[in-house]
């Protein structure tokens, strides 16, 4: 019930909303899409010998925002989740942490049909406000502070969710300023909403385009709140993003730890290229000396990825991620197919290597979605 | 507005046809001497607007299959910039910034834009014929091109110069363009852009022109990508406003964030 704990304002603040939808007929649009994702979980290392379970989620994104944004907006992105074989045994309230968090992925259960938890996730509901010097919003939001496709040493608030097939992120509770300077430059300043223990981060970000290259730079403030073990930690960082034969982008981070003499620096470099409108390749490589606090990555980390689209209905992708110090392995390959307007079907396999709550070393799975 | 075909006039259009016929004639002497550059002056003419605003429609078909894409365009020709926001429901609020020659995308699903590459520009736009660089080009082809005239000819039974351009910079997107273009109207009913090796890499046609404002703006045209098999692209704009003013702001990353 994490999600709706932390936000719990969250909930009535959308039944107003959908209220007023329904009672106006009006005012907001909507759009989404219905995703079902059916999966075959194997494991061949089992001592029992190879092991096969069904797993599957279906899943309702409905985005909403008013139609008229002069003067401010209102958007959210709500998700109905419904799990389906092993996926909805592992979520169970009873289950153990790890795979059913997976299988959950943050959201909370709201309740459950048959054998068949049906989950909420509410991945973004904010509303933002236009002051003729700034804009303000407030609410569950996504922000991006960093460059990196995958890796993003200083993003604090929304990481990127690697074990999403799309490889979204989840939102953050913040209330953020933007101050414009001028067309492409300005400052960003975020503030977590606290959370138990009174613990937040806070992050300003200055940006500007200089020639081809859009640059940053960006402090951030993590407060401990009451947790005696942790120490304020202070981050500062630069980014860029541009052009040099190939894309190129990167991020350079220094973290300072309240009680700790050293400083830890965190690097992130990334290339782009595209052969022919044909192939797309991308790598990026994640250097982490974060030793204070539990961290997500190793100290070397990389991501490969490479698409091919076939033509413009079909296109064929695979990607790697490998924690080098931890021999962590994730691997995808995918098949889009766009069968109609608004209908996509993917085929995928995925490979998992040294993740411990994940008992499984593939995953073959069918995807269907609608749009609409 | 009133739309002219390649080969049609509406019949409302019947007096502005007399009239036209009469300035064909009256202009002939000094039409005949127009140089390359003249005529690509003549072109730029009907386009030259402070701003421009429409819907657009882009029909991308692959064989049988057509996928189409809505948006809502904004431009502003000081400083070649513009803004579209997708309106299809598959895209819907995701829009492109242009300034210049730099292109950012803003995703509304993940709040995030991201700065496309200048290797990425020749891809198709939302998976089109119309590539990134194909739509951040403004009337710069006299700063990109020697243009010449090489003959008249015919086209859909429209009178029109034939003219070559080669490229003269290294950053122009196609080495050599060959331009059909109306003697009397001055849009350019075909153009066709080859490589370096001779190679024909992509035809644009125009199905349909307005007259707005005096000019004849296209308002529907066909491009074709040669390099991709039995693929075209039909983008059609409608409700086309010219010169109507525009807040600057809105061609900003603040903006491109709302």
């Amino acid at each position: 019930m994490r999600i709706l704990k932390r936000s719990s304002a969250a909930t009535p603040l959308l039944c107003i909303v959908l209220a007023a939808c329904t009672v106006a007929g009006q005012g907001l649009t909507f759009s989404g899409s219905m995703i079902s994702d059916l999966m075959l979980l194997h494991n061949y290392r089992a001592e029992a010998g190879d092991e096969a379970d069904f797993s599957g989620t279906g899943r309702l994104s409905l985005t909403f925002r008013n139609t008229n944004r002069r003067y401010g907006k209102v958007e959210g992105d709500l998700e109905v989740v419904t799990l389906y074989g092993v996926a909805a045994e592992a979520a169970a309230p009873e289950s153990p942490a790890g795979f059913g968090a997976l299988a959950a992925n943050g959201a909370a259960r709201l309740f459950s049909l048959g054998n068949a938890p049906v989950l909420l996730d509410l991945r973004r509901l904010y509303l933002e406000f236009y002051l003729p010097f700034a804009d303000i919003a407030v609410g569950r939001q996504i922000v991006n502070f960093g460059k990196g496709f995958v890796f993003s040493p200083i993003d604090v608030f929304t990481a990127v969710d690697v074990f999403d097939l799309d490889l979204r992120r989840r939102g953050s509770d913040v209330a953020t300023v933007r101050v414009p300077f001028g067309a492409l430059s300005g400052l960003d300043a975020t503030v977590e909403l606290p959370v138990a223990g009174n613990r937040f981060s806070a992050a300003a970000k200055v940006f500007a385009t200089l020639g081809a290259y859009d640059v940053s730079l960006v402090g951030i403030y993590r407060h401990p709140g009451e947790d005696q073990m942790a120490g304020r930690e202070g981050v500062i960082g630069a980014t860029f993003k541009g052009d040099a034969v190939v894309g190129l982008y990167g991020e350079l981070v220094t973290r300072l730890v309240e009680g700790q003499r050293d400083i830890y620096p965190e690097a992130m470099i990334g290339v782009d290229y595209s052969i022919r409108n044909r192939w797309i390749l991308r790598a990026e490589y994640l250097y982490s000396d974060y030793r204070w606090n539990e961290r997500a990555w190793g100290e070397h980390n990389a991501f490969v990825s490479v698409q091919y689209i076939a033509n413009d209905l079909l296109s064929l992708s695979a990607n790697l991620l490998y924690d080098f110090e931890h021999d962590i392995a994730l691997g995808t390959a995918l098949a889009r197919y766009n069968a109609l307007q608004n209908v996509n079907l993917e085929a995928y396999v995925r490979g998992f290597s040294g993740i411990t709550q994940l008992p499984y070393d593939f995953a073959y799975g069918v995807r269907a979605e609608v749009s609409f | 507005m009133r739309a002219l075909t390649g080969n049609q006039f509406t019949a409302e259009g019947t007096a502005m046809r007399t009239l036209s016929l009469i300035a064909l004639l009256a202009g002939a002497v000094a039409a005949a001497s127009l140089s390359g550059e003249q005529i690509l002056d003549k072109m730029d003419g009907n386009r030259d607007h402070r701003t421009v605003t429409a819907d657009a429609r882009m029909e991308i078909h692959i064989g049988d299959e057509v996928r189409s894409k809505n948006m809502r365009i904004k431009g502003m020709t000081d400083g070649n910039r513009s803004i579209v926001e997708f309106t299809n429901p598959e895209d819907e609020g995701t829009k492109y910034l242009m300034l210049e020659d730099n292109l950012w995308i803003y995703f509304p699903q993940e709040q995030e834009v991201v700065r496309i590459s200048g290797h990425m520009l020749k891809d198709g736009m939302m998976g089109s014929d119309v590539s990134y660089e194909d739509a951040l080009e403004a009337d710069q082809l006299r700063n990109k091109y020697d243009v010449s005239v090489v003959g008249e000819q015919t086209y859909n039974e429209r009178p029109c110069y034939v003219l070559e351009l080669n490229a003269t910079t290294r950053d122009a997107p196609y080495y050599k363009r060959k331009m059909w273009v109306d003697k009397e109207t001055f849009v350019a009913w075909k153009e066709e852009m080859f490589a370096k090796s001779g190679k024909l890499l992509k035809e644009a046609t125009v199905l349909a022109a307005d007259t707005i404002g005096g000019r004849h703006f296209p308002v529907k045209t066909k491009m074709e990508d040669k390099l991709r098999r039995n693929s075209h692209t039909i983008f059609e704009m409608t409700n086309v406003e010219l010169d109507k003013p525009l807040d600057e702001d809105m061609f900003s990353m603040r903006y491109l964030r709302r």
